[in-house]
C-alpha cells in the first residue's frame, strides 16, 4: 500500500480505541503530531461524534476506588485494550460534591467525556483534565 | 410514459468511458451530485474526467454505488457480507479505492474503507503497522526511536 496522505490519517486514528493511541503515537512523527492536533474545538467535536458512533465502549467510574474501568463490548482477541483501568484520584476534589455511585462515559479515542446534565468534562488520558463546555 | 433512466459518462485515467445511471452516482457521490445540481453536466456532451482513478478502480466504485442503490432495503447483515466480499482486495486495491472514494466524496464507501484499515492495524505491534501501511520514513531520529523502543518495548 502507498503511504496514506496525512489528511486521511485522522479518519482512521479517530476510530481506534483509547489505549491504541498511546502505542500509535510511536508509529511515526506525523501520527504523534496528529494526536496533539485534536485540541482545537472543531476536531474535538468530531472526535466526540465519531467516538460515540463508532466505538462500543462503556466507561464506568467507581467513586470509592477512584479509578475508571473501560470495557469494550466487542472485544477482539488481538486487541489489548478490551478492558482498561485508569487512576482517577486527581478528580477527587473536582467532583466530590456531586459524585454519584457510577457515571457512564463515552470513549472518544483521545479523552473521556463525562456527561452530566450541567456540564461536559473532558478528561485527557494523561491525567490532566479540563472543562470543555458548561451549560447553564 | 416514464422517461428512460438517465445516464452519465465517467472517464477513467486510461480514457475509458463508463456509462452509469445518473441516480446511482448522484445518490453516493457528493461531487457528482453537485455537478448535476449546478447544471455543469451536459447530458449530450459531458464526460466527467476522473484522471486520478484507473479503470479497474472506477469499475469497483461503480459496482459499489450500483449495488447499494438497488439493495439499500436489504437487511444489514446481507449488506455487510456483500461489503466484506467487495473489499476483499489486496492493499494496493484498497488504497486505490480509498483515493477514489475520497476524490468522489462517497461517504459510506469512505467509512467502510476507514473501518477496514482500522481493523487491519487494531491491536498490532508498531513494526507490523509500519509494514501494513508501508511507512518507510517514520520521521523519528535514531535516538528518539531507540528511546521509544526502550520505554515501550511491548509496543514493538
Amino acid at each position: 500500500m502507498s503511504p496514506l496522505p496525512d489528511d486521511l490519517l485522522p479518519e482512521i486514528l479517530l476510530r481506534l480505541p483509547v489505549k491504541s493511541l498511546f502505542r500509535f503515537k510511536c508509529v511515526s512523527k506525523s501520527w504523534l503530531s496528529l494526536k496533539y492536533s485534536i485540541s482545537d474545538p472543531h476536531s474535538e467535536k468530531k472526535h466526540f461524534e465519531l467516538g460515540a458512533a463508532c466505538t462500543h465502549r462503556v466507561m464506568v467510574i467507581a467513586p470509592e476506588a477512584l479509578h475508571a474501568l473501560s470495557i469494550d463490548s466487542e472485544p477482539s482477541p488481538q486487541d489489548d485494550s478490551t478492558s482498561d483501568k485508569m487512576e482517577m484520584d486527581f478528580l477527587h476534589h473536582e467532583l466530590e460534591p456531586c459524585f454519584d455511585p457510577f457515571f457512564f462515559l463515552f470513549d472518544p479515542a483521545e479523552g473521556f467525556f463525562y456527561l452530566r446534565e450541567m456540564f461536559l468534562l473532558k478528561i485527557i488520558v494523561c491525567g490532566t483534565h479540563r472543562m470543555v463546555s458548561t451549560k447553564t | 410514459m416514464g422517461s428512460p433512466l438517465k445516464k452519465i459518462m465517467l472517464c477513467s485515467s486510461e480514457k475509458e468511458i463508463f456509462s452509469v445511471e445518473e441516480q446511482v452516482m448522484v445518490q453516493h457521490s457528493v461531487i457528482i451530485n453537485n455537478m448535476i445540481e449546478d447544471g455543469s453536466y451536459n447530458y449530450e456532451e459531458s464526460k466527467i474526467p476522473l484522471d486520478c482513478v484507473d479503470s479497474k478502480t472506477l469499475k469497483k466504485v461503480i459496482d459499489y454505488c450500483t449495488y447499494h442503490t438497488h439493495h439499500h432495503n436489504d437487511n444489514q447483515e446481507d449488506l455487510e457480507a456483500w461489503d466484506a466480499q467487495f473489499l476483499n482486495v489486496d492493499s494496493n486495491g484498497l488504497y486505490d479505492l480509498l483515493m477514489a472514494a475520497n476524490y468522489l466524496e462517497i461517504r459510506n464507501l469512505l467509512d467502510l474503507i476507514y473501518r477496514t484499515i482500522k481493523n487491519m492495524i487494531k491491536g498490532k505491534k508498531i513494526d507490523e503497522i509500519r509494514r501494513i501501511l508501508n511507512i518507510k520514513d517514520h520521521g523519528f531520529t535514531p535516538e528518539e526511536e531507540e528511546q521509544n523502543r526502550k520505554e515501550y518495548p511491548h509496543f514493538y
